[in-house]
């Protein structure tokens, strides 16, 4: 697991941000924070390197997403399986 | 294990929160907030320092995660000016670049057209024994991604050791025109303002420069604002659709090199137009004309012949020559006709990179000048750097063949005499002759060795020639079939120039080392080696370090000061030597700080103070000049040569150019007339070539290349190709291509319309990958003053393989 924020920025003209959040939450690996303005942090939590690079990809082709820009990156490998574990014991 | 995982999951990912709600924040409420706040994420066993991203002239400061001797994490610096928390893709994976599988960790020696593996002690005693051989023929090539103490270190092995003054950096081919541009304008290196005029213009204009992609975060700035809905505009003069293009107001696609033209057409309509800002001109600048095409400082010429000289770049003839319409120049014109607007101008390599690069530089800095568009926030021309320290190491160290540290030349018998001082040296013995520059220096390295003028030895350092020089066939790859040369390379991972290397040296990198770095706004940055570099790699300082002292115990003379004593010579506070040659002992000590406040000496003799080195360390980097205030407070400067910001501007000036060519306090507007490119498209090679870089990768992919996310985004060079062109070619996207030139041939595939988009007629290649090496067909043509080749435009012809 490698877990890294950004911050998105949205174009001030779209129209439901609302909905962009909402399809930001629905993503499993991204938790999303408190929006301030046009600017929505997030925290991505991707297999591997190559995985964080897709959904940086990704989450720049989102209609409405004018930039997206890095916080935090953690070079840790966290093992997803045992993570699973435990989460599923709290 | 499993809980100490789920805490361990759960305090990252608090601490990524944090981190980007406060930027989010921050940056929320104004792109100009005032950068603070100690806060760094809370992580255990996890020790936070500073330092300077590792990639491009920026300068965006990160703060560096390490845990159990390894870099673990890397965040923007919210106390940094520069990015104010936030990094761009690169910035994300720097971190990642200490970690490739095939990091270099021993000295190894061909011997019999392999490499075998040496002591750093016999690769230490071949290098000077190589050197003694023939001083004469040995030459440094250094980089623009040197410390500040690594480049002041070699620059003294030559100077004042060698004595040859063949020493020129990769910067060379990055920023000599912009070096050579503002000298020739305002009599003394590097940009007077700096980043913060993102924060204040109310138009960005960009001369060839795909901000959006080089300088991620300064685009960032711009369109912080943008969001807001602050009235700024942008204006992309471009040879190519870029991702810029699409964030851009108004896209201006000209053709290659007619630049300088548009340039003065906005002269002439200034001066036409009665627009021009004539209280400026009158009290704060003189003119220039050419005279001849390598005058660094031109002519004096009136205001009235410099009418006449700019007169007959109408918009309708300009029009003609740059593919822009009369509309779009006369646009132009009104735009820095309007003085009640803030007008920034960016500009990198498509000015710099260019058969006539101090030239357009002068001219854009002429019309920014005319116009009374300078000195104000906001309302100036600045030139952006590519490396981390283009400006740090190379422009202010003076690693140039003909320069000294401080902005001193050795052709200057003060300067020499001064330097002699500040060194110990005997009278006489900085040479007065500069050395070759860097096209120079590879064409004497790629010719016989019998040739009395020829190089046969040059040492590399952190730096990739094999792959950026352009034309490599004539000025790189001859190498392998000459006698009696010999190429040392000191590096990180095995690159296109150590394929071809006798000895290569592994060095140390980034937090792998103490450094100090200078960005493209005059901001000095320091920062503490936090990692052990891998296996015997060590530091390029001290690799430069240990050859001088090996050569002084071999009686070398040049590595004497007069009293006898080794040219690097320090003692620390109980007056004991220090032993820089020493690498068990290298990290008893500050070997940096010593070498930098050595060095800082120098940089009070132009006006470019530097601060002193423990200043540093506390600070997120700072401008120069750096002076104290009556409290003992250090301050450094936004605004050179503008009073109440520069401290060396008298009272009651206002603008004052200390160094002013013509001695009277002015700066020079230049004319410069409209030169074709030295080759054109024909029917022969119909196509322009144009090259350059990529997001994903950093310069020659050294390292970027060894990040795998980056890697697999971008795997591989391919061709640029139009639509329309494309389709009459018979060329689809992916199918292999052959490129042609009048140097040299390359197959790879075609991209028609991908990220970006050429006009007909051009193509575009990125130059990052070693195993598609376009400058095998690039043109080694250089500006006459600023000796920097033009990588932007030659011709080319494309045909379908198969």
């Amino acid at each position: 697991m490698k877990i890294s924020s950004m911050v998105i920025t949205l174009d001030d003209n779209v129209a439901e941000i609302s909905s962009i959040e909402e399809i930001l939450a629905e993503i499993s690996c991204i938790e999303v924070g408190q929006r301030h303005g046009c600017k929505i942090p997030i925290v991505l939590e991707a297999e591997d390197e190559s995985d964080s690079r897709d959904w940086f990809h990704r989450i720049s082709q989102f209609p409405g997403v004018l930039k997206v820009e890095v916080a935090f990156v953690s070079f840790e490998d966290l093992n997803p399986v045992e993570c699973q574990e435990v989460e599923s014991q709290e | 294990m499993k809980n100490q995982q789920a805490d361990r999951r759960f305090f990252l990912k608090t601490a990524a929160m944090a981190a980007a709600t406060a930027l989010a924040a921050g940056v929320a409420k104004s792109a100009s907030t005032t950068p603070g706040g100690d806060a760094l994420p809370v992580l255990q066993d996890v020790e936070w320092n500073k330092a300077p991203c590792r990639f491009c002239g920026t300068g965006c400061h990160v703060q560096v995660g390490v845990k159990d001797g390894k870099v673990v994490a890397v965040t923007g610096d919210r106390k940094a000016d520069v990015n104010k928390g936030l990094l761009c893709v690169k910035g994300y994976h720097v971190g990642m670049i200490l970690y490739g599988e095939d990091r270099l960790t021993q000295p190894q020696l061909r011997v019999n057209g392999k490499l075998e593996p040496i002591s750093w002690d016999k690769a230490i005693q071949i290098i000077s024994e190589r050197i003694q051989k023939s001083p004469e023929k040995f030459a440094i090539y250094g980089s623009g991604q040197w410390t500040i103490p690594e480049g002041y270190v070699a620059n003294k092995f030559i100077k004042a050791g060698i004595t040859n003054n063949m020493i020129d950096p990769n910067a060379r081919l990055c920023m000599a025109s912009a070096v050579t541009g503002y000298i020739g304008t305002y009599g003394v290196d590097e940009p007077y303002n700096g980043f913060s005029d993102l924060d204040h213009a109310d138009c960005v204009i960009l001369w060839g420069n795909n901000l959006s992609e080089m300088h991620p975060i300064l685009f960032s700035r711009y369109m912080d604002r943008k969001i807001r809905g602050e009235k700024i505009s942008l204006v992309d003069m471009t040879t190519r659709w870029t991702r810029t293009s699409q964030m851009a107001d108004h896209v201006l696609m000209m053709q290659p090199q007619s630049d300088m033209a548009i340039a003065n057409c906005i002269a002439n309509q200034l001066i036409a137009n009665k627009t021009y800002s004539r209280e400026f001109v009158e009290k704060y600048c003189n003119f220039r004309g050419p005279d001849g095409p390598a005058s660094l400082k031109g002519v004096p010429i009136s205001f009235d012949e410099y009418q006449a000289l700019v007169a007959e770049y109408t918009p309708e003839k300009v029009s003609k020559v740059s593919g822009l319409s009369v509309e779009e120049l006369t646009w132009l014109g009104k735009l820095f006709g309007n003085p009640d607007i803030k007008i920034t101008s960016l500009w990198c390599m498509g000015m710099n990179q260019h058969t006539q690069g101090t030239a357009i530089n002068n001219l854009v800095h002429a019309i920014h000048l005319l116009s009374g568009h300078w000195g104000k926030p906001g309302d100036g021309p600045q030139s952006l750097t590519g490396q981390p320290s283009a400006c740090g190491t190379v422009r202010e160290v003076g690693t140039l063949a003909h320069a000294l540290p401080g902005g001193l030349l050795v052709a200057n018998p003060e300067h020499a005499a001064k330097t002699e001082e500040l060194w110990g040296l005997p009278q006489g013995r900085i040479n007065p002759k500069p050395g070759y520059h860097t096209v120079q220096m590879w064409e004497k390295f790629c010719s016989p060795s019998e040739e009395k003028d020829s190089i046969d030895t040059i040492w590399v350092q952190v730096t990739n020639p094999g792959q950026t020089l352009p034309n490599l066939h004539k000025l790189f790859d001859p190498k392998e079939k000459l006698k009696n040369k010999f190429l040392i390379v000191s590096d990180v991972y095995p690159t296109a120039t150590t394929k071809l290397a006798d000895l290569i040296l592994p060095s140390a990198m980034w937090v792998e080392k103490n450094g100090v770095f200078g960005n493209s706004e005059r901001r000095t940055q320091q920062w503490f080696k936090m990692v052990q570099p891998p296996g015997e790699a060590r530091d390029d300082c001290w690799q430069t370090l240990a050859v001088a002292h090996q050569l002084f115990l071999d009686g070398f003379a040049g590595m004497k000061k007069k009293d006898g004593s080794f040219l690097f010579h320090f003692e620390d506070k109980n007056g004991k030597t220090v032993p820089v040659w020493d690498w068990e002992k290298y990290y008893d000590y500050n070997v940096d700080e010593f070498l930098f406040e050595e060095y800082r000496q120098f940089t009070t003799i132009k006006h470019k103070n530097v601060a002193p080195y423990q200043e540093l360390v506390k600070a997120r980097g700072m401008r120069w000049p750096v002076t104290q205030d009556k409290n003992g407070v250090w301050k450094d400067t936004a605004y050179r040569f503008v009073e109440g910001s520069d401290p060396f501007v008298e009272k009651g000036k206002k603008f004052q150019f200390y160094h002013s060519t013509t001695g009277d306090d002015r700066a020079m507007i230049f004319f410069r007339p409209y030169v074709p490119p030295p080759e054109m498209p024909d029917d022969e090679y119909p196509f322009w070539l144009d090259t350059g870089r990529v997001l994903e990768h950093w310069h020659s992919g050294t390292m970027t290349m060894r990040v795998p996310p980056l890697r697999n985004a971008m795997p591989s060079a391919y061709v640029e190709v139009n639509k329309e062109d494309a389709r009459k070619l018979g060329i689809r996207t992916g199918d292999k291509v052959r490129l042609e030139t009048r140097r040299g041939e390359l197959q790879l595939n075609a991209w028609i319309d991908g990220r970006a988009s050429c006009p007909p007629g051009h193509l575009f290649v990125p130059f990052f990958d070693e195993n598609l090496l376009i400058n095998q067909l690039t043109l080694e043509a250089h500006c006459p003053i600023s000796k920097q080749p033009d990588y932007k435009k030659c011709a080319v012809r494309i045909s379908k393989v198969g």
